[in-house]
């Protein structure tokens, strides 16, 4: 695929992938019921128009490049991520040699991103979500690479169309039962949702997105539901087998496959509550991370038969 | 069938922030639950500015700075009684809803955008930039000084680990939307951690939710109705409390249930605590949370006082509660999760009260009668103990510290710091 | 100049000038992620030399790095945002000195000695190489490497853990007196 048709079809992917977030979030607010005060934007077609109009203010002496670069680096980032998935069985936007390892650079690049959007506009609520989260954040991710690395293992590759090739026998979360959950909860976290939602919570007034006003916060607000979709992509060719499937052509599977996680996140998003900052960092280092060497063993013990 | 047109139309919600004042809470959260509404964390992302309750003089200061956040186009409305606070909003009467008002104001901004809501205060730093030091910014060296017209904050001895680390003074003013309405508090803080709190201003009064036990004090009332007003408030109280902590499916659950048993029907609070668990908000908080020391449990009232395990309830000692067999439900710990299960346990109580007293005649509690909030109606015990926010907060995260002050419902938190309303 | 040539010389002079940007800024947080960006262009030059696990792995683990230094920078420093002027060279004719012996040594290093040229074949595996050669001839020096950062990470924890050595640090653990008579009691 030529550069320019690969970064045409992602984008477009990703653009369609919001607007069903964005009915997705819909959905869940119809079905769970709404509340009173809740953080994230709803985003609606009449949002887009309206934002664009609304003045964007700034605080005092903020940092006004990483401020305006942060939302940009996240939409930047979730489309690299989508770029990485292969939407038929050898085919991929871009197919890299450790794609696992640019997931990675992803995640953690995305922590910075989280981070400097917090930090940069001078302000105290969005600097203590944006270093609750990266203390969150990076440990959460530490569990993510331990997962991948096992759903790598029977591929023998750190190729994402090896990883999808290398479930035409059995799925990846049906052989490596740990991976899913543990990857969802890293899903969470870098679209700040639920349980993981450390950088933008109700108990910061909106945390990192405290101070964005107008078409700024309309554009951190569709990268984080970019981010879903991305993840949502991921997951479903790392654990559920991509564009595997009897009958239907590949890239519908994998819309399927996909939707299913974003609904899940989306559910999982509105359903679980969020501990507090410490006992979660407990959590993590105590539970998670030993469940992910445990599924690491796993891989490796099946693979070794 | 309108709310899922609301819902499914390209109809844009229409974003406010609200300033809750007196006795608005639980107004602000039933219009906040209508379609086409939003109510939004931040005054930065709404376009109206909703002051609901009447405001004391002592917080319009606050009031116009965050009146001067939001981003324009902007609007004002002041749903309240008496003078409106700023000038130039909209005026909604109190028992009217403004929702109305919001949209056909929300149109006109769009219409005309310069018909928006102008500044109240100067658009200037507090404090010149062109000061003594080496920088001309007034401090030593790279360090200290007011650069930019803000304090420089110095480092300072930090509680925990004995590490020096940056402490920032800040105020959390009355219109925080995570904290009670009217609550204001001076914190010294250490990254996130609180090391120092001071009590700028109490809660606002919440007439609305003592109103039904208000009346009893002097006309004869239905217990029933009594009952069943304060499941609903307990249980908003619940729904509050999950919204903050991010379980939002199970702070919809409470409120719907808050609304059901204001009409009569307790359905589903069983699932409700069983939620708790499975959602992961019970586990989430850590035990021992916002314990108050042996010195401090006497300026608990109210559900927080037998959360604590002291049984004291004025309710077992008035005549149509002794009848039907009234035994007060008490918790173990005293801690955020206890004063929870206790909400969540008197709700269940008060509503199989309701159901057994349904045919009860009406009945006046001229000597005092259990509030949701503590006894109402008898006279004061002398000089108890003020609760001490220093030493309730001081230690704990942020998050901790809001989600401490949430188990406390906004009347009780008020009576317990001392103002005492009747 | 093909287009190879115009990234890498784009690459390389963002490199620097991230670099150099560093040591001039006066924001802490924004010195650790010019870093950050000098890092990432070295990375992205790796890819270009075909390096792909190499590449990534290195801007990875350099967002991770950074992150954690912008968060102490946040925590210890005193100007982390830069609001006050900031310093930060010390002995200026020393660095001065330094730097241009380092850079005319690398330099002459560079043009005099003969770089080998072996291009790689297009298409070819250089994970599974890597992988191969890590745990087989480069074992010793990775895994000594990997269980000295184990070692350190686990010092790091128990130096700041809770249960200090004479009670719990947040109750104030501190050594008993040398004077056996000024004994009190905490």
């Amino acid at each position: 695929m030529s550069p320019l048709g690969a970064l045409g079809v992602t984008l477009g992917v990703l653009v369609a992938g919001v607007v069903l977030v964005g009915l997705l979030d819909a959905l869940a607010r119809l079905v769970l019921g709404p509340v009173p005060l809740e953080t994230p934007d709803r985003l609606t077609l009449e949002g887009l128009r309206g934002a664009v109009r609304r003045q964007s203010l700034t605080t005092e002496h903020p940092d006004l490049a990483a401020w305006r670069l942060a939302p940009a680096a996240y939409l930047g980032l979730a489309a690299a991520g989508l770029a990485l998935v292969p939407v038929a069985a050898d085919r991929a936007a871009v197919d890299v040699e450790a794609g696992i390892v640019v997931w990675g650079a992803v995640e953690s690049l995305t922590v910075i991103a989280v981070f400097l959007h917090g930090w940069s506009s001078n302000s105290l609520l969005p600097l203590l979500g944006a270093y609750r989260f990266v203390a969150i954040g990076l440990s959460v991710m530490l569990v993510s690479m331990f997962v991948l690395i096992g759903a790598a293992l029977p591929a023998e590759s750190l190729r994402l169309t090896a990883i999808v090739e290398s479930q035409r026998g059995l799925w990846n979360a049906v052989r490596q039962p740990l991976g899913l959950p543990l990857f969802l909860l890293l899903g969470l976290a870098i679209t700040l949702r639920g349980p993981m939602d450390y950088a933008d919570s109700a108990d910061l007034a909106g945390g990192t997105s405290a101070e964005d006003s107008g078409a700024p916060r309309l554009a951190w607000q569709f990268a984080r539901a970019a981010m879903l979709v991305a993840f949502a992509t991921m997951a479903a060719t790392v654990f559920l087998g991509g564009p595997l499937g009897p009958l239907l052509p590949g890239p519908v599977w994998l819309l399927l496959k996909a939707g299913f996680v974003a609904a899940l996140l989306v559910a999982l998003g509105r359903l679980l509550a969020r501990p507090d900052a410490s006992r979660m960092l407990t959590f993590i280092w105590v539970v998670l991370l030993p469940l992910s060497f445990l599924d690491l063993a796993i891989a490796g013990l099946e693979t070794l038969r | 069938m309108a709310m899922r047109h609301g819902q499914w139309s390209s109809h844009r919600p229409v974003r406010f922030f609200a300033a809750v004042g007196e006795s608005a809470q639980s107004r602000v959260e039933r219009l906040a639950l209508r379609t086409g509404l939003q109510r939004v964390a931040t005054p930065r992302a709404a376009s109206l500015l909703l002051i609901a309750g009447g405001i004391p003089e002592q917080s319009w200061p606050a009031l116009r700075r965050l009146h001067d956040q939001l981003p324009h186009p902007r609007g004002a409305l002041y749903w309240g009684e008496g003078p409106p606070p700023l000038p130039d909003v909209v005026e909604v009467e109190p028992s009217d809803t403004p929702a109305t008002a919001m949209r056909r104001l929300q149109a006109e901004l769009e219409r005309d955008p310069r018909a928006s809501s102008q500044d109240l205060l100067p658009n200037e730093p507090p404090a010149p930039w062109q000061g003594k030091g080496p920088h001309g910014q007034g401090g030593e060296g790279m360090m200290g000084g007011t650069p930019y017209g803000r304090p420089m904050t110095m480092r300072g001895d930090e509680l925990r680990d004995g590490l020096r680390l940056d402490a920032h003074e800040v105020t959390v003013g009355p219109f925080a939307p995570m904290l009670p309405p009217g609550l204001a508090l001076g914190l010294r803080l250490q990254g996130d951690v609180i090391q120092q709190v001071a009590l700028i201003q109490p809660p606002f009064r919440d007439a609305a939710a003592e109103a039904p036990f208000a009346e009893a004090l002097d006309r004869p009332v239905a217990v029933a109705d009594l009952e069943r007003a304060r499941a609903a408030h307990h249980l908003r109280c619940v729904g509050r409390f999950c919204a903050l902590r991010g379980a939002l499916a199970l702070a919809a659950r409470a409120h719907a249930s808050a609304e059901r048993a204001r009409a009569g029907n307790g359905a589903g609070l069983g699932t409700l605590g069983r939620l708790l668990w499975l959602s992961g908000l019970r586990p989430g908080i850590a035990p021992g949370l916002g314990t108050l020391g042996p010195a401090q449990q006497g300026c608990l009232l109210g559900p927080a006082l037998r959360a604590a395990g002291r049984p004291d309830d004025l309710r077992s000692r008035r005549d149509p509660y002794t009848g039907a067999g009234f035994a007060p439900v008490t918790q173990r710990n005293g801690d955020v999760r206890a004063r929870i299960d206790q909400w969540l346990a008197e709700a269940r109580q008060a509503l199989a009260l309701a159901a057994r007293l349904e045919h009860q005649p009406p009945v006046a509690f001229a000597a005092g009668l259990e509030g949701p909030a503590g006894p109402l109606g008898t006279p004061a015990t002398g000089d108890g103990p003020r609760l001490d926010l220093d030493a309730l907060l001081r230690g704990l995260e942020w998050g901790e510290a809001v989600s401490v002050l949430a188990s406390f419902s906004p009347q009780a938190l008020r009576r317990m710091l001392g103002e005492a309303d009747r | 100049m093909s287009w190879a040539d115009a990234i890498f010389w784009l690459l390389a002079a963002t490199a620097l000038l991230a670099g150099w940007r560093v040591f001039r800024t006066d924001s802490m947080v924004r010195a650790s992620f010019f870093l950050l960006a000098s890092f990432i262009a070295v990375g992205a030059i790796m890819l270009m030399l075909g390096a792909a696990y190499l590449g990534f792995a290195t801007i990875f683990m350099m967002a991770v790095e950074m992150m954690v230094m912008a968060l102490f920078m946040v925590m210890f420093m005193m100007n982390p945002a830069g609001l006050n002027p900031m310093s930060m060279v010390h002995q200026h004719g020393l660095a001065i000195v330094a730097g241009l012996v380092t850079f005319a040594g690398l330099g002459a290093f560079a043009l005099s000695v003969d770089l080998p040229s072996r291009p790689l074949p297009a298409g070819a595996e250089v994970t599974a190489p890597l992988g191969r050669e890590l745990l087989g001839p480069s074992m010793l020096v990775f895994e000594s490497a990997g269980v000295t950062l184990l070692a350190t990470m686990i010092c790091a924890v128990v130096l700041s853990s809770r249960s200090g050595r004479f009670g719990p640090s947040d109750a104030g653990s501190v050594p008993p007196s040398i004077d056996p008579t000024a004994q009190e009691k905490s």
